[in-house]
């Protein structure tokens, strides 16, 4: 049987390059990036630096931007959501009472570190009436639910709300699609790498040097300070290594670095027409309702049919998708929705790949004894 | 990898209702959204009848379709004896002579993530009255 691989929106496939530079680092290298004297230390340390301007080339983003490091988008979004608190250590810049806006397209990811460390937090379906008075301002780039891509609104809200700190969750933005963080007017912009071809561990927050200068560390320790002595404060690093406690993940990184090289925006626009032509297909099957298809994303429902057996039928078919809430449960809740599955494409996706979802897909109809 | 059974227990389920005068236990899978009612008629610690209603997938209706079939005529002391078995059957142990009615459910043991799905209306068994 062959298999067919449509949860990209999960976690893409991996660019050939990106997997051949991880190994290639611990196999060449394999030395702690900043602070070895000796060649390969320095090599890590170029190289981490060298993906560091790759993903900023890769979001078109100017000097004022620095990335900082992290597991993913959902560490990038805690370090900001933690780091953003005022406290009496000279880090933060808003108070734990201050007004948080995030919308209801929102990955969880998106919502928990906000609710976990602020007061006021609106999970917005209105942000035209909900924006007044937000001190911080977190949306979505595009919805992983849905596929939809907010640049505009996200542009809109800038010109709007100029003194706001404004962020995006750019998972399913990121190395999808040719973005310019400079004319979103962002602050910071999360992302995962391997949500775009790259190894899994890495990400981070392209991020206003300004407001990281201002962020509290989510981990204190090694290669984040300068100076520790017995007595009195430490001195802590420049950012962005000041906020990347501990040993970088620098196999991901070269990786990472690999894969912002390899990304193919015209294949990946090729994928969203196959996606297209997906729920074209679909919707012509009698038990199907296609919710949203938009982007690199098809999410729908078989009438009578759970979701997750839908994703179960379908897996013994070969084809793999998503099914459930999606870690979205607000959204799909507000939609009425409920539980869904989806299919998502990248620029690996093949002509062959719909076909074999459409029949697999007639299939569960059948298994399922549904019209 | 469902079982035909399974399958065809979905579609003709053998206990799918509601008995009168009977307090349902209501059960949720919140993460999947699973719904059960489990009505259990008892006499003299005897588990005598039994119906469900829900929605949910598969997997969760089905189990608890076998659930009834299985712990009908039962004391609750021997059903409990009946769902610990089925509890291994599910994680890939071999089907006992007690859970015989509730082989069609033996497939989730190659399923990890539906697990709790199957288990949702054996649970109930804690919550009888």
């Amino acid at each position: 049987m062959s298999e067919v691989y449509l949860d990209n929106a999960a976690t893409m496939k991996k660019h050939a390059g990106a997997v051949k530079a991880e190994a290639r680092f611990y196999q060449k290298i394999n030395a702690n990036p900043l602070r070895g004297l000796y060649k390969k230390s320095v090599q890590a340390t170029t190289g981490v630096n060298a993906a560091r301007q790759a993903v900023l080339n890769l979001v078109k983003a100017d000097k004022s931007y620095t990335v900082i490091f992290s597991r993913g988008t959902t560490e990038a979004i805690n370090l900001v959501a933690n780091g953003l608190i005022r406290e009496n250590d000279g880090f933060g810049v808003v108070s734990r009472g201050d007004k948080v806006v995030v919308d209801i397209e929102s990955h969880h990811s998106n919502i928990l570190p906000w609710k976990m460390h602020y007061k006021n937090v609106v999970i917005s379906d209105n942000l035209e009436k909900d924006l007044k008075g937000a001190k911080v301002i977190a949306l979505t780039g595009v919805s992983n639910v849905t596929g939809k891509d907010f640049s505009s609104r996200i542009k809109k809200v800038r010109n709007a709300y100029p003194k706001a700190i404004l962020g995006v969750d750019g998972a399913q933005m990121v190395g999808h699609s040719e973005i310019d963080v400079k004319r979103l007017g962002v602050d910071y912009m999360a992302f995962s790498g391997h949500k775009f071809g790259a190894p899994m561990g890495i990400g981070g927050l392209i991020i206003k040097k300004e407001l990281a200068e201002k962020l509290r560390p989510l981990n204190f320790g090694g290669e984040m300070v300068e100076a520790v002595s017995l007595e009195g404060e430490p001195t802590f690093a420049e950012i962005p290594e000041r906020l990347e406690a501990g040993t970088l993940p620098a196999g991901a990184i070269f990786g990472l670095n690999a894969a912002a090289q390899e990304i193919d925006f015209k294949r990946c626009d090729q994928a969203k027409k196959l996606a297209k032509t997906a729920a074209y297909e679909l919707r012509k099957i009698s038990s199907v309702k296609v919710l949203a298809a938009n982007g690199l994303i098809v999410t729908f429902q078989i009438n009578g049919v759970h979701p997750h057996d839908t994703a179960q039928i379908l897996a013994d078919e070969g084809v793999m998708v998503r099914a459930g809430w999606l870690c979205a449960e607000p959204y799909l809740r507000f939609k009425g929705w409920g539980p869904v599955v989806r299919a998502s494409f990248s620029e690996y996706s093949k002509p062959s790949d719909v076909i074999a979802l459409v029949k697999a897909v007639k299939k569960v109809q059948q298994k399922m004894g549904v019209k | 990898m469902y079982d035909q059974e399974l399958l065809e227990r979905n579609l003709h389920p053998e206990f799918r209702g509601e008995l009168e005068k009977v307090t349902p236990i209501k059960l949720v899978n919140a993460s999947c959204g699973d719904e059960l009612e489990i009505f259990l008629k008892t006499k003299n610690g005897m588990i005598v009848d039994g119906r469900f209603s829900g929605v949910g997938c598969a997997i969760s209706q089905v189990s608890a379709d076998v659930f009834i079939a299985a712990v009908k005529g039962k004391t609750i002391e021997e059903a409990k004896e009946i769902r610990d078995d089925f509890y291994e059957m599910i994680l890939g142990a071999e089907v006992s002579e007690k859970v015989t009615k509730a082989k069609c459910m033996q497939c989730v043991s190659r399923m990890p993530a539906r697990v709790k799905c199957a288990k949702l209306a054996w649970e109930s068994l804690e919550k009888i009255a």
